[in-house]
């Protein structure tokens, strides 16, 4: 993630709505019958909205024109969950954008921006297996009066992981498949490994305190420790009865959770790739993201 | 995106939007029959207690809207009575019912927000049609309500789903939106092409009760019109008005007369006399109250003929049409003149045409004709004669017989007003030889130093008589002024024995009452010149200050367009470096508003001291507060610091803070 501000959004030039229109009409109809009757409070409410359509066109790009945005990696899902994508926007002081919709993946939703900066997070559908790059986000603003509408796009430039949904029914393979194969971590060295969202109970001393400094929240530090003298179950993609790629990558995150569950240790071999045994969140994160990446041939 | 999100049913309407629409249909009441305005206020129950019902919590039954065929039946319906009532479909007061009906029907039929926008487009014309009925400074008043009421529903329609806007921050943020609009708006109000005429015949005139002079005159007919303190015009001189001696207003002017019942003489299509006019003429603007006749009024005499109106033989001023608006117009006058030293044979017969019987006037013009050598003796005898005889200047003059009133006024009552003067006095010259008319019109105005101009008011009619001289032309004589010299220099009020039956503005007393409604009448005329009088030459006359003499109203068209093109292209230049601005955020505003009321008490935050902390030791001298301010302050933290504080706390922060507010206003 770029530390520097995001710039601000490029946007559309506004384009009247249908009440634009609307109204364009009604004050066409206003000055007929003003000039019919000779009357000039309604020339006077003709002018009115007419001025007021006019400056709605700026008004309306003073909404939009200036927001910047920034977007979090979303945490990945499993197929066929929603996710959501973390938005953090930024504002300059005193300014207030309401009744902006922003529009991701056909959902919309309408978000009023005060002042500042401001966490949001979208919804995001549920998409198939795979690594996805949500977005583009259009936002619109049809403030103020509803005459005109301005649009801009925002591409969140982060990767969202789909891991397969778990389903299958067959048995966790419970043989041992190939001790020997299995390394051997050396005792009482730890590895970094990653972060993941702080949990009540964490050590301090493993919060990501730079994460935390940047108003992303507090997460924390995950380090491996291949756990020894378990027994490790071998999770083989060729193990799994044939079936569709996507049904045996299925019935593989069907095992690695439950081999979780049951804390059991494991580790995963698929075609070009092997991990080797382990067990806990950060172990599952890479197992599960081998399958949600993985690519056949 | 449009379809889908158009047809978004809504359960009720937005409360700026419905109560747009009442005010709008209510204050048609007064215009309308009273079955249409029955039906308004029942389709306004009926949709003000199904939005009722819809609300959460509500121990009103569930009230549906009445379906889609029951609703078209009852305008197919309603459009039949208001045929039946006004025979037509068209026209100001038929159109209207129309429209209103139509418009209450869409209250009660809409479901969706496209209705709704449809809903807020009718009320804006619904705002036209009030101001064919009426464009006193009063009614536009107090039509600004639903106006603003309409531009915070419009601004609810560009908010889409965001509900954090109250009602009543949609209203001021629409008022701030709107000021920007306001020097576009006068700048097309000045510059728009302005068509002299309608676009097509559809000005059907209304039959409204209206005071003014007629083109006939009956003894009684002036006393009564000076009853009434109605206004009757204003008139804005270039310079100071004339001296009230030469306050003499030209109506119509009466020839014939049947014994009873002075009328004007048709003059067809003749040019109007030639005259001399000695010295400078005046100039000045008159804005006539609308009277139902086509006469307009200038001063003694009219020398320049206003736009659509002619001058008749007689100088009348006659205007196109029956005058059924309010009528701003220029004209110029001389006070000096020498009028029609010609007489047509025509004219001369109807100016000494005299009814049968009236012995004993005719007699007594004989004598005098007898003592004469000179016209104007005749004139002086009969004026000195008025003067001499006890005669009475009296609003309420003993009524005369039908036959022969002339001599039972002259020589029986002797009580009279200016009509029975004038009428006897006319009657006179001709039963001497000379040809004479009557001049009907208005004397006299009262001067209003706030706008500098004149008003006159029913109040002032008046009828005076013109003698026709050899050499000298028509000679306006005022026989009033033989009777009650006053009338002239100091008004009706001055000259009357009994003034107490005028209304209060035409006593001309001095004091707080007469002082304030000079006021009035100021702010009243200026509304009249600047707004409403505004018009084709108005305009003329403003281009031609700014050196756009020749200006066509093509061109100006296209000038008015091409400054809209210029203001959209320079304010999207703006507006990237301008974002919206919100002066203060309404959380905010509510915590200040708490502090400041704590500081009120006495308690203020220290230097230093959270917000926290500072609710802290107030909940703690005064714990009676304690669960509101936890509460607020709570709500309040939240929304400033987590991360994502959830939609409904700003909800529920506005109802702890108002809460709170409540408590502190009571005591502390």
């Amino acid at each position: 993630m770029s530390t520097l501000p995001p710039a601000p959004l490029p946007t559309t030039p506004p384009r009247p709505t249908t009440m634009g229109l609307g109204v364009l009409g009604l004050i066409a109809l206003l000055l007929i019958g003003a000039i019919n009757y000779g009357n000039n409070l309604s020339f006077l409410l003709a002018f009115l909205l007419f001025g007021l359509w006019i400056n709605s066109a700026w008004q309306a790009r003073r909404n939009l024109a200036g927001l910047r945005l920034q977007a979090e990696a979303p945490q990945a899902v499993f197929a066929g969950e929603a996710g959501r994508l973390a938005l953090l926007s930024m504002n300059g002081p005193g300014v207030f954008r309401p009744g902006i919709v922003l529009e991701l993946d056909e959902v919309t939703s309408t978000h009023g921006f005060a002042a500042g900066t401001e966490n949001f997070a979208l919804p995001l559908p549920p998409r198939r297996r795979g690594l996805h790059t949500p977005g583009p986000i259009r936002l619109y603003s049809e403030h103020p009066f509803g005459l005109w509408r301005i649009g801009a796009l925002f591409h969140p430039g982060v990767e969202w992981l789909v891991y397969p949904a778990p389903r299958g029914q067959q048995p966790l393979p419970t043989q041992d498949a190939r001790p020997e194969g299995a390394r051997q971590a050396r005792p009482g060295e730890e590895e970094f490994d990653g972060v993941r969202p702080y949990v009540a109970g964490d050590a301090l001393s493993h919060i990501a305190w730079k994460q935390a400094g940047r108003g992303l929240g507090l997460f924390t530090k995950s380090f491996e420790n291949p756990r020894q003298g378990l027994e490790s179950n071998w999770l083989d993609w060729t193990a799994v009865q044939a079936g569709t790629v996507e049904d045996r990558l299925s019935q593989l995150a069907r095992w690695i959770v439950d081999c979780e569950r049951l804390n059991q240790p494991y580790g995963l071999r698929l075609p070009r790739l092997e991990i080797a045994p382990g067990l806990g969140p950060t172990h599952q994160t890479a197992c599960l993201s081998a399958l949600a990446r993985f690519k056949e041939g | 995106m449009r379809g889908p999100e158009a047809k978004t049913p809504i359960t009720r309407l937005d409360p700026l939007l419905f109560g747009a629409l009442a005010i709008l249909l209510l204050l048609h009441l007064p215009n309308l029959p009273a079955w249409v305005g029955l039906f308004i206020v029942q389709a306004l129950v009926w949709r003000a207690v199904h939005d009722r019902g819809q609300q959460a919590g509500s121990r009103l039954p569930r009230l549906p809207l009445p379906n889609k065929a029951f609703l078209g039946t009852l305008l197919i319906l309603m459009s039949l009575f208001t045929y039946v009532q006004f025979s037509t479909v068209l026209g100001r007061d038929a159109g209207t019912s129309l429209f209103v009906i139509t418009s209450a029907l869409k209250v009660l039929e809409t479901r969706t927000l496209r209705e709704a926008r449809i809903l807020a487009l009718l009320g804006f014309f619904l705002l036209l049609t009030h101001f064919l009925f009426s464009q006193e400074p009063l009614q536009v008043l107090l039509l600004l309500l639903p106006l603003a009421l309409l531009l915070g529903a419009l601004l609810g329609f560009g908010l889409g789903e965001d509900r954090s806007l109250t009602p009543r921050a949609r209203l001021s943020l629409a008022g701030r939106l709107l000021l920007p609009t306001l020097p576009l708006m006068l700048a097309l109000f000045v510059l728009f092409p302005r068509p002299p005429g309608p676009l097509w015949g559809v000005h059907t005139p209304e039959k409204r009760a209206v005071t003014g002079l007629s083109d006939h005159m009956e003894p009684g007919q002036i006393s009564r019109l000076t009853l009434s303190g109605e206004l009757a015009f204003r008139a804005n001189f270039d310079g100071p008005p004339p001296p009230p001696a030469q306050r003499y207003w030209r109506g119509p002017v009466l020839w014939n007369y049947d014994g009873k019942r002075w009328t004007r003489m048709e003059d067809g299509i003749r040019p109007p006399p030639v005259e001399d006019t000695l010295g400078e003429p005046l100039h000045y603007t008159i804005t006539l109250e609308p009277h139902g006749q086509n006469w307009l009024f200038a001063l003694d005499i009219p020398v320049s003929v206003p736009r659509r109106s002619r001058l008749t033989r007689a100088l009348e001023l006659a205007y196109f049409m029956p005058l059924e608006d309010r009528l701003r117009y220029e004209v110029s006058s001389n006070p000096d003149y020498r009028l029609d030293t010609e007489l047509s044979r025509h004219e001369r017969r109807a100016a000494t045409a005299l009814p049968d019987g009236l012995p004993r006037l005719k007699a007594l013009a004989a004598t005098w004709r007898a003592q004469s050598t000179r016209n104007s003796q005749i004139i002086e005898q009969a004026l000195q004669h008025f003067n001499r005889e006890p005669f009475r200047y009296t609003l309420t003059p003993d009524t005369l017989p039908p036959e022969g009133g002339m001599d039972h006024f002259l020589f029986d009552t002797r009580n009279g007003f200016c009509e029975h003067y004038a009428s006897a006095f006319v009657l006179l010259m001709r039963a001497a030889g000379l040809p004479a008319r009557v001049v009907t019109g208005y004397l006299g105005g009262e001067y209003n130093p706030d706008g500098q101009y004149l008003i006159v008011r029913q109040s002032d009619a008046h009828a005076w008589a013109e003698v026709w001289l050899e050499n000298e032309g028509w000679v306006r004589i005022d026989p009033t002024a033989a009777i009650a010299p006053n009338r002239i220099e100091m008004g009706l009020a001055g000259a009357l024995e009994d003034p107490s039956l005028l209304s209060a503005s035409d006593r001309r007393e001095p004091g707080l009452i007469r002082w304030a409604s000079l006021k009035l009448d100021a702010g009243y005329n200026a509304w009249n010149e600047w707004v409403l009088g505004y018009g084709p030459e108005q305009q003329q006359k403003f281009l031609e200050t700014l050196g756009l003499r020749e200006i066509k109203l093509f061109s100006l068209g296209l000038l008015t367009l091409l400054a809209a093109g210029l203001l959209i292209a320079g304010g999207l230049l703006l507006s990237r470096h301008w974002p919206a601005r919100l002066p203060r955020d309404p959380v905010e505003a509510d915590w200040q508003r708490i502090e400041r009321r704590l500081a009120h008490q006495g308690l203020e935050r220290q230097n230093g001291e959270t917000v926290r902390q500072f609710t802290q030791r107030i909940a703690r001298m005064h714990p009676h507060l304690r669960p509101a301010l936890t509460r607020t302050t709570d709500l309040y933290l939240r929304l400033n610091y987590a991360r994502t504080p959830g939609a409904s706390t700003r909800l529920r922060f506005r109802e702890a803070a108002r809460a709170l507010q409540r408590e502190l206003r009571l005591k502390l």
